[in-house]
């Protein structure tokens, strides 16, 4: 298992951004229409394939760090309710009539993410709180959000409501030229403060009391850490909605070929992330063309197979 | 041996913890704990089930600290107040073995003793230098884990984790290692093979260890000396001959009707059943 | 006699020609309306590439149109009328338009509306530079406006405005024979099954219906769709149940619902067995159809 991992990093890392330029390929090529229409791509499908890249990037480093934060394989970037709390910003934004022209809900439900992830901040800091809590904090947190979004639904006039859920549900239709960079930007910025602390994450793949014990302030990295990742969540999902299984296939699927380390697995992660949300969405897009499958659908497809394989494999472990 | 006269390297005063404000009647879990430990010395600190020794062991550590309102009292390492230290300056200086190693994720035994040694770099790009690599060889190949260097953790045994824990300590450059049931499931040619290690590195570089262990005849066999923690507080300490003694243990393990006898071997004190209710 | 070219009389004899000239060339080019969402649409006079992104506004587009039909060059999914567009390419469903598909047809109109398609769509489209028409069709009343606004983008402004007449024509003697019956029939129209969701005095179920001479038992809810309790609707004990269906399945609808009415016996209309299902696709078209559709209801809520 061993050489494959540390020394081939630079030929892993050329290989994947090969696959992740041939995504791009695929992304503008596939599903075209009578003419190779220049205007067509560029309009449309550039802006969607800097897009999907930027979330396919930052749901994947986000998984990947949430998972070693929490020593927890089965965690993925929604864990902590922050998508909830971006859908609670999306429905009172809709609510309140907020509509800007680029950025549709977008705006409101990163702001209602920003809430959510500070919440998390203030009880991730206190030193009381063990990984254990804080994960449940954001469980609960998350069934809060989606509890009052029913309730708000309950209450008002459905349509606005629909509206807003509809923009919700993953979709990478809406990208446009100006967004889109804005948050491969926010995106690259976010999951590079994040693989600064590699050293740190990796430490925390030995437990809570592992990372104590090689000396990391695990209170204050922890924090720091749930701070960003629930940023780069807000971005994400405030620009396409909610996509799942990216965040929990990608940081798997890569720690099988290249180990756990975080210097060498988050960007993998990265690279990856963007690449599959690519396919996905390109098949998204033209499987059952002119329909188009909701992106969150097709990763679905392909990752709740593979979730459950990850179950089964970890209940039929031996222990040593 | 313990150096004479040497001032501690290690020590707690007045400690007073529980992990959640006290209420009423209930108990802080360690009342009034103080004691020192001093370079070259292997302390064996004895309890029973409850009586807070890990949390005592993480207190002289780091894992937990005193901060909360309602906790007392004062570890210093040397002169310094250990809390006060930068937690990576603090792993250099004291570290923690607990009873179980292991990783949920893909972490092969030597990227996992190599932690000890990355997380003290710096620098953005380096896995690990020349240096880290010889110095987790070393460590790996004194506990007689090197073979296992490119295993999976999750596919080792426990006695084999533990190895690598140990080894991961070494890597570490902490001189004062506690060992929270570190040695409990490895095989005697393996405890036996730390156990000297341990007196080695005592003797020679003045390490400092603190052992606990549920099998006390293990614990003397390495141990110079022993501290009693009992209701939370330290009732005995000192050279092993002043505290292995019929009474104490039958204070610690009411019912249990212990003798104390002496090793044939090493002449150090070792604790039997009397067995006297026996057919 | 020598023509005195002093400056400014070459430059008002400039403005003049370069006005009449601006003018002559705007003749056949670009044309403003005001849509009924309230922007400020630029079209050409004629437009020759036409896509509708609803089953209606191909309805009325292809009625408009008569034997131009080839002028529309995209409908959305699911569009029936009139049955010679049904061949044409697809630009989706009008709930989630491709507008990859609809960019590559180049249209230089394109037909949207306020009740059906998404609000964020029909912005993407403007901010691709495509001319879009939006219409609203949520009363009877902007229905008829809608007609006209087609006709007027379409390029056949006569042509609309006589839809709108005999749509509105239609519509009072519908309401002439209505006046005349002198009965007073409570209603409640019924949109959803679990939970009941019915129509509102706002929606334009409700207003298309109420030609008819009859009354929504929720005319004075402020939601257009609002969501009772069973109970509520049991205390106003309706004369008729009209549930109206979004999709085929009539017969199955009538089944089930009815089943589900039954148990309480005192609704007049239970008890009366006045629960009827209609095809929502069919009727309630905001379209020349509509009138036939109205027919239908009355025939059936006054036999």
């Amino acid at each position: 298992m061993r050489p494959l991992r540390l020394t081939s990093g630079l030929s892993a890392f050329v290989l994947s951004t090969l696959f992740w330029l041939g995504s791009f390929w695929v992304a503008l090529r596939v599903g075209a229409v009578s003419d190779a229409d220049f205007d067509l791509v560029l309009q449309l499908r550039l802006p969607r394939v800097i897009l999907a890249s930027a979330v396919g990037m930052g749901l994947s480093v986000a998984g990947a760090t949430l998972q070693a934060l929490f020593t927890n394989p089965l965690c993925e970037p929604y864990t902590l309710g922050i998508s909830s709390g971006a859908a609670l910003g999306a429905v009172i934004g809709s609510a309140l009539g907020y509509d800007a022209s680029y950025s549709g809900l977008a705006v409101p439900a990163f702001v209602g993410a920003l809430l959510f992830a500070g919440v998390l901040s203030v009880i991730s800091r206190r030193s009381t709180s063990s990984q254990l809590a804080v994960l449940l904090a954001g469980v609960m947190l998350g069934l809060l959000g989606s509890s009052l979004v029913a309730v708000w639904m309950a209450v008002s006039d459905a349509q606005g409501i629909q509206g807003a859920l509809i923009w919700l549900m993953g979709s990478l239709s809406r990208a446009r030229m100006e967004g889109s960079i804005l948050s491969l930007f926010g995106v690259i910025t976010l999951s590079l403060l994040l693989w600064r602390k590699w050293r740190e994450l990796d430490a925390f793949l030995l437990g809570e009391e592992g990372a104590l014990a090689l000396g990391v302030s695990v209170q204050q990295v922890r924090t720091q850490m749930i701070l960003l990742t629930s940023l780069l969540v807000g971005l994400c999902v405030s620009g396409a909605g909610m996509i799942g299984f990216i965040g929990l296939m990608i940081p798997h699927f890569v720690r099988r070929f290249s180990g756990s380390l975080h210097l060498t697995l988050l960007p993998l992660c990265a690279i990856w992330g963007a690449t599959s949300l690519n396919l996905a969405d390109s098949l998204a897009r033209t499987a059952i063309a002119p329909y188009e499958l909701p992106v969150g659908v097709v990763t679905a497809l392909a990752g709740a197979p593979f979730f459950l394989s990850i179950l089964l494999k970890r209940m039929g472990r031996v222990e040593g | 041996m313990v150096a004479p006269n040497s001032s501690p390297r290690l020590s707690a005063y007045g400690v007073r913890f529980s992990f959640s404000p006290p209420r009423g009647r209930e108990p802080f879990i360690l009342g009034n704990v103080s004691l020192e430990l001093h370079p070259g010395q292997v302390a064996t600190l004895l309890g029973a089930n409850g009586s807070g020794k890990s949390t005592l062991m993480k207190l002289l550590s780091g894992l937990l600290t005193l901060e909360e309102s309602w906790c007392e009292g004062l570890v210093r390492y040397q002169s310094e107040e250990l809390y006060r230290l930068d937690s990576r300056v603090r792993a250099r200086r004291v570290t923690y073995v607990g009873p179980d190693f292991s990783a949920e994720f893909p972490v092969t035994a030597f990227e996992a003793v190599l932690m000890g040694r990355s997380l003290q770099s710096r620098n953005w790009f380096r896995l690990s230098t020349n240096e880290d690599r010889d110095l987790v060889r070393e460590a790996m190949e004194k506990c007689q884990c090197w073979d296992l260097r490119h295993r999976e953790l999750h596919t080792l045994s426990g006695g084999e984790r533990q190895r690598v824990a140990f080894a991961r300590a070494l890597a570490q450059g902490a001189k004062v290692i506690l060992l929270d049931e570190a040695l409990s499931r490895m095989d005697l040619h393996h405890q036996a093979a730390i156990g000297q290690l341990m007196r080695q590195l005592a003797d020679q570089s003045a390490y400092t260890f603190l052992l606990v262990s549920h099998d006390l005849n293990v614990a003397t066999e390495w141990a110079d000396s022993a501290f009693v923690l009992h209701e939370g507080e330290i009732r005995a300490q000192g050279g092993l001959g002043t505290v292995i003694r019929e009474d104490v243990l039958n204070m610690l393990y009411p019912g249990a009707d212990l003798r104390v006898g002496e090793s044939p071997t090493s002449g150090k004190p070792k604790v039997f059943f009397s067995n006297s209710r026996s057919v | 006699m020598s023509i005195d070219l002093s400056w400014q009389r070459v430059t008002l004899l400039a403005s003049v020609i370069f006005g009449i000239w601006s003018g002559f060339s705007s003749w056949g080019e670009a044309r403003e309306l005001v849509d009924q969402s309230g922007h400020i649409v630029t079209l050409v006079e004629r437009p020759l590439r036409i896509v509708t992104v609803a089953p209606s506004l191909a309805e009325v587009a292809g009625d408009l149109l008569v034997d131009e039909l080839d002028r529309i060059v995209g409908v959305s999914e699911h569009t029936t009328f009139p049955p010679a567009l049904t061949n044409r390419p697809s630009i989706g469903p009008f709930f989630k338009l491709n507008l990859e598909r609809i960019l590559s047809l180049k249209p230089d109109l394109v037909l949207a509306t306020k009740d059906g398609n998404s609000r964020e769509e029909v912005r993407h489209l403007r901010e691709l530079k495509l001319p879009v028409v939006v219409v609203s069709t949520s009363n009877l009343g902007e229905v008829s406006r809608s007609m006209e606004l087609i006709g007027e983008a379409l390029g056949v402004p006569d042509r609309g405005k006589r839809m709108s007449a005999q749509f509105n024509a239609g519509l009072e003697s519908l309401r002439k024979r209505a006046a005349a019956r002198k009965i007073a029939l409570h209603i409640l129209i019924q949109i959803g099954m679990d939970p009941l969701v019915v129509a509102g005095g706002n929606s334009f179920v409700s207003d298309a219906v109420s030609v008819l001479g009859v009354k929504n038992i929720y005319q004075a809810a402020e939601q257009p769709y609002p969501r009772p309790s069973l109970e509520d609707a049991v205390i106003k004990s309706p004369d008729v149940i009209l549930i109206v269906a979004m999709s085929s399945n009539v017969h199955e609808l009538q089944h089930s619902e009815g089943k589900k009415w039954r148990s309480f016996q005192r609704i007049k209309a239970v008890k009366d067995n006045r629960i009827y299902v209609l095809p929502g696709d069919r009727i309630l078209r905001p379209s020349l159809g509509l009138l036939e559709g109205l027919a239908l209801v009355e025939r059936t809520l006054f036999p």
